[in-house]
């Protein structure tokens, strides 16, 4: 780990054109684990709507 | 090469040479439960094989493979020596000597009590204090971590802390925490009475201290798979962590939550409210979030990594990811898996939900793909990449293509084996059964999926030698021509942390935040039992006839 | 564009925002379905001795089984004991509300029944209480299923579920597999 202070700077080690290609980064991650939440959360609410609820009341 | 090689080997070797007897353990048993009919087939050998399993599989592949890991990382990450050397020596041999105790009674059949051992079930008292001296060298290990990081602070001030090894303090500092639980049960509870020196036991206390320990410690299990999705995964791939810090607060979330929610194993049990069952569901679902920030932060340093390589386009970048580097290929696997045993665990916690799958086969299937597959199959994959430092070997292109294979074995039959149990599960399959009667016409059509999983095991098998074959291989004298192992880089990140505030690179505060969560969430439900204990339950021998 | 490390954080913390939303929806669902809906697990806080349970009180040998109390509730009462349910089958109504309730005299057992949200720990000390109502007509498998020991894969029950009027009480108010 270097000393210098890497709040504002760009990652030092990479050139020009590694810069331009990370770009898009991290629009593929968002676009990847975006989809990968909602997935999860319509599989959840399939089970919970037809599954958990019409399994009927308990307590 | 690593100065304390033989210390990691002997942990590693104890931890996968145990796991694969189990792994026979564990397709004799899905051979039983299905229609076809198995050799030596009753209720004894089925609960001795269910006891052996899960205490190799839970503890002891587990407890080896960390401490093991952890040496690795102290070492490499710090780049100094491990303090204490002799008392890590001892603390190995102390747990070889447990687990080998417990193995013995348990292959004697005098501790059928399975490795969650709800009391008033009782073994014999070596299996329990075999148990025990597994626990306490693993708290030695604990000891060892804490004071090298410190050491490597004090010689270090103001510097961050490598993420490796913070991760492996938390971890081992969690692990403190999660034991207490265990060992009060066993050394205040369960030993006194499988000595016979009581014949009660309370039993709410007993489920309530181990439901303390039995969640936390699946994050115990779960770090070294972390640790390498943020610092060894990124490097394989050619990329950068997206974010230090982030890495850093998921180990802290890790830290705090995942031990003040173990109720959430009791949601069906009547000795808890509403009220107890409802917090630990709550910060239940705050322990979610530093799975879910990681997918992000990985996903984003792999695509750092395929953009690198050349790749374009919203998910262009997955196809330029190096995925013939075994540490890359584990890493897609684990996180496929990660969202069928996620999703299942999202089910477990959700509060009423519970009822549908508690105690079915759906339990068995989520933990045994969000364990046995998305964190054990990132064991093999650190295993795969810190072996050649071990043995002064290299692995060469002939050696990753046996591995990709293994790796792919591995998440193929834990699919194929955990799919068809979540379905049963959710169709009423219960748990622990050794013996189902296929003639009756409610259960008979479960019989081909059975024998659908049971094929799935035996992928897991072949795919668990496999793993064996793999690790002897690189064993051996280093033929001329090869070259001399690569020592450990671990992953750059994008911005390397200059100076980190102090909560970021210690855990003072983070231990004091867990002793005020664990008060409140665990005070009553355990203190309710000091008040008033339950109406006492005679201890039940396993290890006696009658 | 993820070049400076503010650039990293914005990111991150805007995921976290997303990640929470998705978090707090589900939880809010559990939460909706439980003091909305009446789906709750069951946390009926009651203790008995598991020693004399047997002897007197509710879960006596004559007392088991289904039940119409005069005020017109279900009662289903059955004691888990290595390795058998005591009584292995009863009878309950269809669309009207059942109290089951559970005791141990001995280990850990543990019940669901197939096909519903009914699904309790039986521990010695305890009573586990479920309240539900059945919609499905039918023999339901109800099964140990907590390890209790050797025999556990042999302790089963039956949960038959009758039309209203299938469902006739005796003198006494109760209502066995056997009569009907």
């Amino acid at each position: 780990m270097s000393g210098r202070n890497g709040v504002e700077a760009q990652p030092a080690d990479l050139d020009q054109q590694q810069l331009l290609a990370l770009r898009e980064v991290p629009s593929g991650a968002i676009a990847l684990g975006g989809a990968a939440v909602l997935l999860l959360l319509v599989a959840w609410l399939l089970i919970y709507l037809l599954v958990y609820l019409p399994r009927g009341m308990v307590g | 090469m690593l100065r304390h090689r033989n210390l990691v080997l002997a942990h590693l070797w104890l931890a996968f040479a145990v796991f694969a007897v189990a792994a026979v353990f564990g397709v004799w048993q899905m051979w039983v439960r299905s229609p076809l009919h198995a050799p030596y087939e009753n209720p004894q050998n089925y609960f001795l094989s269910v006891t052996a399993h899960g205490v190799s599989m839970a503890y002891v592949l587990t407890t080896f493979f960390v401490m093991g890991f952890g040496y690795f990382v102290a070492e490499t990450a710090l780049g100094r020596e491990i303090p204490a050397i002799r008392w890590a020596w001892a603390a190995f041999v102390a747990g070889a000597i447990g687990a080998l105790m417990a193995a013995l009674t348990i292959l004697s059949g005098y501790a059928s009590v399975l490795y969650t051992f709800y009391p008033p079930l009782t073994g014999s008292p070596f299996f329990y204090i075999g148990l025990v001296l597994v626990v306490a060298g693993s708290w030695v290990w604990c000891a060892i971590m804490i004071t090298a990081m410190a050491q490597w602070k004090r010689a270090n001030p103001g510097r961050a802390v490598p993420l490796a090894m913070f991760g492996t303090v938390s971890n081992a500092i969690m692990w403190l925490w999660t034991t207490a639980g265990v060992a009060v049960e066993l050394l205040f509870q369960v030993i006194p009475a499988a000595l016979g020196w009581t014949d009660t036991v309370d039993v709410g206390m007993s489920r309530t201290l181990f439901s303390w320990t039995l969640h936390a410690i699946v994050y115990f299990w779960l770090f070294p798979a972390y640790i390498a999705f943020y610092t060894m995964a990124p490097e394989a791939a050619g990329g950068r962590l997206y974010s230090d810090t982030m890495g850093r607060l998921a180990f802290i979330l890790f830290l705090l939550y995942s031990l003040p929610v173990g109720l959430h194993h009791l949601f069906m049990d009547p000795e808890h409210s509403t009220g107890f069952k409802f917090v630990q569901t709550t910060l239940t679902a705050l322990v979610t979030v530093p799975t879910l920030l990681t997918v992000f932060t990985i996903a984003a340093s792999f695509e750092v990594a395929g953009r690198l390589n050349g790749g374009t386009g919203l998910f262009g970048w997955l196809r330029a990811l190096p995925w013939h580097r075994p540490m890359v290929l584990a890493t897609g696997l684990a996180f496929v898996m990660l969202w069928f045993g996620g999703g299942g665990g999202l089910i477990n916690m959700s509060y009423g939900m519970n009822a549908m799958i508690h105690n079915t086969s759906s339990v068995t299937a989520h933990f045994h793909l969000i364990f046995g597959g998305t964190v054990v199959i990132m064991y093999f994959a650190i295993a795969y990449q810190i072996w050649p430092q071990l043995t002064g070997r290299t692995a060469d292109s002939s050696d990753f293509a046996w591995q990709r294979r293994q790796l792919w074995l591995w998440g193929i039959g834990m699919m194929v084996m955990t799919l068809p149990w979540h379905w049963l599960g959710l169709e009423g399959q219960w748990r622990r059964v050794a013996h189902f009667d296929y003639d009756d016409p409610l259960i008979a059509w479960w019989g081909k999926w059975v024998d659908v999983s049971l094929l799935g095991g035996v992928i897991l098998l072949i795919s668990a030698l496999l793993l064996i074959r793999n690790l002897a291989s690189l064993h051996g004298r280093r033929a001329a021509e090869e070259a001399p192992p690569q020592p450990m880089r671990y992953a750059l990140a994008l911005h390397p942390p200059a100076h980190l505030p102090p909560a970021l690179n210690g855990f003072a505060l983070w231990n004091a935040l867990v002793l005020v969560l664990m008060v409140a969430a665990y005070g009553w439900p355990i203190g309710q039992f000091i008040v008033q204990p339950s109406p006492a339950a005679i201890v039940h021998h396993v290890d006696r006839p009658g | 564009m993820a070049a400076t490390q503010q650039d990293v954080q914005r990111s991150e913390t805007r995921w976290a925002v997303w990640v929470s939303l998705f978090v707090v929806i589900i939880f809010g669902l559990t939460v909706f379905a439980a003091l909305v809906l009446h789906r709750n697990p069951p946390s009926n806080l009651e203790r008995i001795d598991p020693r004399t349970l047997h002897l007197s009180g509710e879960f006596t040998e004559p007392n088991l089984g289904t039940r119409v109390e005069p005020n017109g509730q279900v009662t289903t009462r059955i004691v888990a004991t290595q390795f058998a349910f005591v009584p292995p089958c009863v009878v309950v109504p269809a669309d009207r509300e059942v109290t089951l309730r559970l005791a141990s005299p001995d280990v850990i057992h543990g019940i669901l029944v197939s096909g519903t949200n009914v699904n309790t720990m039986v521990v010695p000390g305890y009573v586990s209480q479920v309240h539900t109502v059945f919609r499905r007509m039918g023999d339901l498998l109800m099964p140990c299923h907590e390890f209790c020991g050797l025999g556990h894969s042999q302790m089963l029950a039956r949960v038959r579920v009758v039309p209203a009027e299938q469902f006739r009480p005796d003198a006494q108010g109760r209502v066995s597999c056997a009569a009907s």
